[in-house]
């Protein structure tokens, strides 16, 4: 089995736990061609996501995707949309602590030459 | 969508950063690319919020007909409107 092919199972499956736990707490239950349509799906909306991300960070200039980039594939989905702004602003404000390091530091070296 | 904003929380499983990495590098024209690790984190939020969505429509369809198991209609009923909210 390929790289490839290893991950597209990966995906299918995580998909169709997802689902089967949605079901559950719904008291339904799945029919298992139902869980291959979704995961199928899932799986070619991740292509087709992976395709997006790349045209916009060239359309940027950059070499690295980033979080706006993701931030501008869920522009059109307000709730959605919603929800990623809270989740990139959760993983900014629970990561950069070196960063506000620095900030305070280049701040107090400005003030003691002013 | 409107037990979108409590629901997803219920649902303790999510998709790997690793393999999601791995698919969009995959796809990725240019193997010079690279994808930062919070970017990452994200698409793997809106891939198992996708996930519920469809689980969640086909589940509202097939309970309308008071049915216990969701089947192949029920899905294929509401896949393309969860096509064109997550494009």
């Amino acid at each position: 089995m390929t790289t490839e092919q290893k991950v597209r199972q990966v995906i299918l499956n995580t998909t169709k736990t997802i689902c089967n736990e949605t079901a559950e707490n719904l008291a339904l239950k799945f029919d298992p061609d139902a869980l291959d349509l979704i995961a199928e799906m899932v799986y070619r909306q991740m292509g087709i996501y992976a395709e997006d991300l790349e045209a916009f960070q060239k359309h940027a200039k950059r070499t690295q995707v980033t979080t706006d980039d993701v931030k501008l594939l869920v522009r059109r989905n307000a709730s959605l949309k919603k929800h990623i702004n809270a989740k990139a602003q959760f993983i900014m404000e629970n990561k950069p602590v070196e960063v506000s390091n620095a900030n305070k530091r280049k701040r107090k070296a400005t003030t003691s030459t002013s | 969508m409107s037990e979108e904003n409590n629901f997803p929380s219920k649902i303790s499983t999510t998709f790997k950063h690793e393999v999601i990495k791995e698919l969009l590098k995959s796809k990725f024209s240019s193997t010079k690319n690279k994808i930062s690790e919070d970017a990452v984190e994200l698409v793997v939020e809106i891939a198992k919020l996708l996930a519920i969505e469809a689980a969640a429509r086909a589940a509202n369809q097939a309970k309308l007909e008071n049915k216990q198991v969701i089947n192949l209609d029920h899905v294929e009923c509401i896949l393309p409107q969860v096509m064109l909210d997550f494009a």
